[in-house]
């Protein structure tokens, strides 16, 4: 208990650092917003009015107040990119749902092949099935998201037809069609996941074998696979646990590149256009965002931490 | 088994795409062979011959999201071209840039030109169906000049406008706007869009009088268009649906089009047109900019004028043109829109013809004989102005000038360079405006937008005197001796008016260019026997 409420205190701190971070950071970069919104040619007196109408003159600790107190009942104002016509977080609650389902999809994918190619890979150590894992994944771990994204859309967008490139359906139309389009950017993002994993995986379960327990449960004359089921794997998984947390966090992180090359109306192009039109009220809600889950995600795995393994407790 | 199966597959997967990539590159480096270049000189004409028929609908690729669908509140150039075809004004650009009537039938500009008279088109309905009367029109333009009360601040203020002192409608099919003081050029600004008055779903559901009507808007997506049957010009338009679609960027724009989903999409770069499809050709027309290497008229040494006539004489324009663009642009000389064909002074090309010999003279003359060193700021965003820079850099070379490029945010841009006036020089290209007018009122001594900080008495004068021109050939003498200042002052390197490139689906004919950024897609239509 006493380790829960430790925990929850850390996360409630992180996130408020995080959040002063976040907004005083898009709050000193170059640029004005204001001529952003109005134009090149815009007078000096149309520039104040509309930083007055904005609150853009008043100073950073009020600013940070106003910002805090809306975002914490979930409101960030208006986006001034769309001319203050449309509400932040209806833009970024729309753009979550493809963002959610691309790193849904890429992590089930990332755990279905890889738990198995890894467990493989250690079974057949040295031999010809496991260097060949080996080499595939050494390659495939060293192409980043975007690029296989592209070669992706080339063979099976161009080339082979099996999709129609930039053709996304949205789920609420057709879920199927969207399900057949969303497969590809995952499989993008997830292949050089699944490359790591599966060398993690690997020498995660070899050093397991090693451990004197192994020998103990052989010599009571358990098969192999069995002691690899029952005991190892439970051993191996806690480091990959954290590995796959942190993975989750990248994830949601890469999926931003590999929107643009696929096109997908999701959070990673909205902060791209957010940023390049200084729309400052929408990136810091959507930075504040990814910082939000990254941390999350770390209070769970230290949650879980403790729930597979009450070890980490006393520590 | 499997897996290794498996891993053969994914092997002769990664030979393969190697093996393209190489493809890929190889096409580039033999553009000039590639017979789509040729084609697509002779395409326009083939294009006007075939037989347009009514019906079907098409893709255009955009890359930039709108920044709203009130046209009275969108300023990205982006929008204004998508938006020119639900909205109207009282008179509207043809692809000449002449200003013919549109909601307007005729009007009539009083002596004095003090007051303009409107004289509305019969029988032009919104697309709601709602008849365009005297009333809509008087709100949209007070709408436009910011004169409604209460005042909406996020109206963009057309502020060449504020001259109106009054909108009246002085009869059911009449307004007259009344002025505080005269002004000549204000016809451009009435191309300002008609909204239905009061109507507060401007955002969301926009309606307007053009030759398409508006169905739906999905941010980061499409817009889609329809038909609007009631247009009243007869026989246009001949699609029945236009979505415009918006992709993150041109690269993924261009692999769509590779994958045959989108039929037309403009500005395309020069190697991207060199690998078109087949099924598509190329339309290219001027720009209507002035790409130049401006300068800040204040900063040493910059503010003698022999080394900017320097900088004139030692950068080879033509051949930037060749090495950017493999020779799609037009040389210019001087700052205005090319155009506007009739205040452009197309003879102001000649008077700083290539000569790195006169160059040097030049320098030393002004106390540089061993050259000397400066930036040229450049956005990062502008691939096309950041090749040019690197080609007049090495031009620079010749005659001793030290040049360096430094890449600055696009918004660090606007602010310090613009509004700051904090640079020696800049290359970027200025994007035409409404009124051919625009392109020297930068220049005025007072200007908020004099970003090359150009001071001449003079220059003001005569500007001061153009203001008030009603005879329109003296205004032209007016602007052209204004120009011919500009070029001698050596105000500004002044490069190229760019080609900008269209990939056009052969199926589809109309396309036509504009001298503002316009996508009409009214003249746009399938041939005959293509569908």
């Amino acid at each position: 208990m006493k380790y829960t409420i430790k925990k929850s205190i850390t996360l409630i701190i992180s996130l408020f650092i995080a959040s002063i971070l976040t907004f005083t950071a898009f709050q000193i970069i170059p640029g004005d917003s204001a001529l952003n919104a109005l134009g090149m040619d815009a007078t000096e007196e149309q520039l104040e009015a509309y930083r007055e109408e904005m609150g853009l003159n008043k100073s950073l600790s009020v600013r940070y107040a106003n910002w805090l107190k809306n975002a914490l009942k979930g409101d960030f104002g208006y986006s001034s990119q769309y001319q203050m016509q449309m509400k932040v977080s209806d833009l970024i609650m729309k753009r979550l749902t493809v963002t959610l389902w691309l790193a849904l999809l890429s992590f089930l994918l990332i755990v279905a092949i890889s738990i198995p190619l890894g467990i493989l890979s250690a079974r057949k150590k040295n031999g010809i099935l496991d260097s060949l894992i080996s080499l595939v994944t050494q390659i495939f771990m060293s192409i980043p998201s975007f690029f296989l994204g592209m070669i992706i859309t080339l063979i099976f967008g161009i080339i082979l037809k099996w999709f129609i490139p930039g053709g996304y359906i949205s789920p609420g139309e057709n879920f199927g069609k969207f399900f057949r389009f969303m497969i590809f950017p995952a499989i993008a993002v997830a292949i050089p996941k699944i490359a790591m994993m599966v060398k993690f995986l690997r020498s995660s379960l070899l050093r397991e074998i090693d451990l004197d327990y192994v020998r103990t449960a052989k010599s009571k004359g358990m098969t192999n696979i069995s002691i690899l089921f029952r005991h190892i794997l439970k051993n191996a998984l806690i480091p990959v646990i954290t590995f796959l947390a942190m993975m989750l966090a990248d994830i949601l992180a890469g999926t931003i590149l590999v929107e643009q090359v696929f096109n997908l109306p999701g959070l990673g192009r909205l902060l791209v256009s957010s940023i390049s039109n200084r729309d400052y009220a929408v990136v810091q809600a959507i930075v504040l965002y990814i910082v939000s889950v990254v941390i999350l995600i770390n209070f769970l795995v230290d949650l879980v931490y403790q729930w597979i393994d009450p070890r980490v407790k006393r520590d | 088994m499997r897996t290794k199966r498996l891993a053969k597959v994914l092997l002769l997967v990664t030979v393969f795409t190697i093996a393209l990539y190489g493809c890929g590159g190889n096409k580039e480096n033999t553009e000039s062979k590639t017979p789509a270049n040729d084609q697509s000189l002779t395409e326009p004409t083939e294009a006007a011959q075939s037989e347009p028929t009514y019906g079907g609908s098409i893709t255009v690729g955009i890359t930039q999201d709108l920044d709203g669908l009130d046209p009275h509140k969108a300023i990205s150039a982006g929008t204004k071209e998508v938006l020119f075809n639900i909205f109207e004004g009282l008179v509207k650009l043809d692809p000449d840039g002449n200003l013919v009537p549109a909601v307007a039938e005729s009007y009539q500009i009083s002596n004095d030109g003090m007051v303009y008279t409107f004289t509305l088109r019969e029988g032009v309905k919104f697309h709601d169906g709602s008849p365009v009367t005297a009333e809509d029109v008087v709100y949209s333009i007070k709408r436009s000049a910011g004169m409604l009360e209460p005042k909406d601040p996020t109206v963009v203020v057309e502020s060449a406008l504020s001259v109106i002192s009054d909108v009246v409608a002085t009869s059911e099919r009449t307004i007259e706007i009344r002025l505080k003081q005269e002004e000549t050029e204000l016809l451009p600004y009435l191309t300002c869009s008609i909204v239905p008055k009061d109507y507060d779903k401007l955002d969301t559901k926009p309606i307007g009088t053009g030759p398409f009507k508006f169905v739906s808007y999905t941010p980061l997506q499409s817009i889609v268009l329809e038909k609007n049957d009631e247009y009243y010009v007869k026989g246009v338009p001949y699609l029945d649906r236009v979505t415009f679609k918006i992709s993150s960027n041109t690269d993924a724009a261009f692999m769509e089009l590779q994958a045959g989903t989108i039929d037309i999409l403009p500005y395309i770069t020069d190697s991207q047109a060199s690998q078109l499809p087949k099924g598509y050709h190329l339309e290219a027309g001027p720009m209507n900019l002035i790409q130049g290497l401006f300068i800040n008229n204040k900063v040493a040494p910059f503010d003698n004028k022999l080394v900017r006539q320097a900088l004139c004489h030692a950068i080879d324009r033509q051949a930037v043109i060749d090495m950017v663009a493999g020779g799609r642009g037009n040389v210019i000389g001087t700052n205005m829109y090319p155009g506007f064909k009739k205040y452009y002074d197309e003879s102001l090309v000649n008077v700083y013809p290539y000569d790195p010999q006169k160059a040097k003279e030049l320098l030393k003359e002004a106390g540089y004989p061993n050259g000397f060193k400066f930036t040229i700021t450049v956005p990062s965003n502008y691939q096309y102005h950041i090749d040019t820079a690197q080609v007049v850099v090495e031009q620079l070379k010749q005659v001793g000038i030290t040049a360096q490029i430094q890449m600055i945010e696009w918004s660090s841009w606007k602010s310090d360079v613009y509004k700051g006036r904090n640079y020696e020089t800049t290359l970027v290209g200025l994007a035409a405006e409404l009124a051919p007018r625009k392109a020297l009122a930068r220049f005025h001594s007072d200007a908020e937008n004099n970003f090359m900080n150009y001071f001449n008495p003079d220059f003001d004068a005569i500007y001061k005197q153009s203001e008030t021109e009603t005879v329109e050939e003296k205004k032209i003498e007016l602007y052209k001796q204004m120009e011919a200042m500009l070029t001698n002052d050596a105000v500004a390197v002044y490069i190229q008016d760019p080609y900008q490139m269209t990939a056009v689906s052969d199926k589809l004919g109309g396309y036509t260019y504009y001298p503002i950024y316009v996508q009409d897609m009214s003249l746009v239509y399938y041939k005959k026997g293509s569908k």
